[in-house]
């Protein structure tokens, strides 16, 4: 099996290591924004005072704006995350590549126990039909 | 005419019925929920919607506001509950409040979104039209549910009608948090899990279901406990089939929906297995005494408090059970699938409902995915027992039985005898002093509740009896005056209100409004009572000390 199709053919398992990782990613990044505590005041807030005119909050540097509270690690984490969750998935290939048609994952790959109207095990194993072929 | 005619002919009767119904419905709440006057809930649903501020609560910082001798803007309250020019759209702000709050941000973000659409004002209407616009979408929702279930959209004006004949669907309706919105989603999962059950999914059902876990999970955190218990459920049955691919991709599509989530708002890791905000702490343990409690809540919520209608449910629901006995083996396959939803259905409510009353006991609002559970079950359960009873008697009349006209019919007098319309008629109370205030230009809250209406550019003085980051409920009211000033009870008690106490802007504007606890009264030489309330009496000062 060419290494390139059996990425694009197993890309939904990709896909599913990429979000797996993100979501590992955006968690350790709303634990690291968590550690660094709360911001308040921001410089920005600061600036904002300098400049305030008609049209400012009129809390501006006395509360910190809510929107300068975010840090954003969890987004940014999840971004890198999920380029390492492509590279975990493109050496997985790597290794599952030459054991591509080995029996036991051909085996795996069968639709195993396709449901038909009284839904038992009915599909064929294909190693025992290339035999009977 | 003859136009009109034929575009309604070409639609169709029961589309058309089906309308008139939504619409309805819609109207009805409508009318119902502007007199609600927005209680400590709503204040939270404003102001973390739209504050630009960071996550404190008010009285936490009211001694740095800036003021002259205690009076400060009032503008500043308001800040936290409208939107202005400068924070319109600004959803990192609501973000970052959802954040140190203990709920996912989705239905702060929507009321932020109408609130942005008009600038500097507050109105109860913004929370409305959430809720309207989740009911509108729920019963969308309803229709296509019905339809996969019985071929026929006709079938949902069951649960239709049941939505606003049930009182605790009422209350939903009309409260600005954000339940009606996890409603939808919950219906919504259900939708979805009905191809499951019949056999009869298409992608699109996978792709919905990625959506609808993303965005019921950041609406409400019950809305996993409700997701967990449909798919626990739809999992046993596809592996009862021997459905494992089936099994494989709905859990590939599932987990998809559960990382997008997490990866949007990682902070639910926090908020429920760090429990930031210390809730569930107290968790007690199950009693006698506790399961009849459990019960009696349950038929209190589900079927009017104290009735014995729950008596009549079990009896539709024996009979069922019985003709369904009668004819086993002759069921098609259609009607043993619709079993089995509605099995899935019922365990799944009540895995729900046990789970959060184990939480957090008998909170309404909490179990809003159990009414919707509950509200599906019941309109099939009465359109199961109806044609199921025609059948057992095989009258004469065996196909008018089945004719969904009839069906539905009877149903809906099953609707009636359970709920006796109850809620309908408080609808309907509610529309017609809605619509006789429009109609002859009257008040539709209280004159308490309209104080700064009648008193503009007057400043307010507060005696607060104890400190609340919402000011007794009264956070709207005071917004609207020109300066604001609040003073403990012992402050009141030591020195009354005294020209040391108005200095520094107190008699500046047009006139002076007290709010004061009702355990006092002032002097009315120089107060005129001008409205009172359950806890608090409003005066004007009419001193004239005024500059």
């Amino acid at each position: 099996m060419n290494y390139f199709v059996l990425l694009r053919k197993q890309a939904f398992l990709g896909i599913l290591i990429m979000m797996v990782c993100a979501c590992l990613g955006s968690i350790r990044g709303a634990w690291k924004e968590n550690q660094e505590g709360y911001i308040g005041v921001t410089q920005k807030d600061l600036e904002r005072v300098a400049e305030a005119g008609v049209g400012a909050p009129e809390m501006i540097g006395v509360m910190g704006l809510a929107a300068e509270q975010n840090r954003w690690h969890n987004l940014g984490y999840a971004y890198h995350y999920a380029w390492r969750g492509v590279v975990c998935y493109c050496i997985l290939m790597a290794f599952y590549c030459p054991f591509y048609h080995c029996r036991f994952f051909e085996r795996l790959r069968v639709p195993v126990m396709e449901n038909d109207e009284k839904g038992l095990h009915t599909a064929d194993d294909p190693v025992k039909k290339r035999k009977r072929e | 005419m003859e136009r009109m005619y034929k575009v309604v002919r070409k639609w169709g009767s029961e589309n058309l019925l089906l309308t008139i119904c939504v619409v309805v419905q819609l109207v009805l709440v409508f009318c119902t929920q502007k007199p609600v006057i927005v209680n400590m809930d709503g204040i939270f649903s404003y102001t973390l919607a739209n504050s630009p501020y960071d996550y404190l609560f008010l009285d936490g910082k009211y001694s740095e506001f800036p003021n002259d001798n205690g009076w400060i803007d009032a503008h500043i309250l308001k800040e936290h509950y409208v939107t202005e020019d400068y924070d319109r759209f600004e959803y990192a702000a609501v973000y970052s409040h959802q954040r140190y709050d203990v709920h996912p941000p989705l239905y702060y973000m929507v009321v932020h979104t109408f609130s942005s659409l008009a600038p500097g004002t507050y109105s109860n209407l913004y929370t409305m039209l959430v809720n309207l616009l989740s009911l509108f979408l729920a019963d969308i929702v309803l229709l296509k549910l019905f339809q996969r279930l019985y071929s026929f959209y006709g079938c949902a004006i069951v649960p239709l009608i049941l939505i606003i004949s049930m009182e605790t669907m009422r209350f939903l309706l009309t409260w600005a948090r954000m339940y009606m919105l996890l409603f939808f989603f919950c219906v919504w999962y259900l939708l979805i899990h009905v191809g499951f059950v019949l056999h009869e999914q298409k992608k699109t059902d996978y792709v919905q279901m990625v959506l609808c876990i993303f965005l019921g999970t950041l609406t409400h955190y019950y809305f996993y406990v409700f997701a967990a218990a449909v798919t626990l459920f739809t999992m046993a049955d596809m592996m009862r089939t021997g459905r494992v691919r089936e099994l494989l991709r709905y859990l590939y599509f599932g987990i998809m929906g559960l990382t997008a989530s997490w990866i949007v708002y990682p902070w639910v890791w926090f908020h429920i297995f760090e429990n930031s905000q210390n809730k569930h702490t107290d968790i007690g343990g199950w009693s006698v005494e506790k399961v009849m409690e459990c019960a009696t809540f349950l038929r209190d919520r589900l079927l009017g408090e104290g009735t014995w209608k729950w008596a009549i449910l079990l009896f539709f629901w024996c009979v069922e059970l019985f003709v369904r006995k009668k004819r086993k083996g002759e069921a098609d396959k259609k009607e043993r699938s619709r079993l089995h939803f509605r099995r899935l259905l019922f365990f799944s409510g009540l895995l729900y409902y046990v789970t959060i009353y184990t939480l957090d006991g008998g909170v309404i609002h909490y179990h809003t995915a159990l009414y919707a559970a509950f509200i599906v079950w019941v309109s099939m359960l009465l359109l199961d027992t109806i044609s199921q009873i025609g059948i057992l008697l095989a009258l004469p009349c065996l196909k008018l039985w089945n004719h969904h006209a009839v069906r539905i019919g009877a149903a809906l007098v099953g609707v009636w005898i359970l709920f006796s319309g109850a809620g309908i008629h408080r609808y309907l109370g509610g529309a017609e002093r809605v619509l006789n205030a429009v109609w002859q230009n009257g008040p539709l809250v209280s004159d308490f509740w309209r104080a700064p209406d009648f008193f503009p550019n007057h400043n307010c003085l507060y005696v607060e009896i104890e400190s609340d980051p919402f000011f007794h409920n009264f956070l709207f009211s005071f917004g609207e005056y020109r300066l604001f000033k609040k003073i403990s009870v012992e402050e009141f008690e030591r020195h009354g209100i005294g020209e040391e106490e108005l200095s520094g802007g107190g008699l500046a504007g047009e006139g002076l409004v007290v709010y004061l606890p009702k355990k006092y009264e002032l002097n009315e030489d120089d107060y005129r009572l001008f409205a009172e309330d359950g806890d608090y009496r409003i005066y004007e000062y009419v001193g004239g000390m005024f500059e």
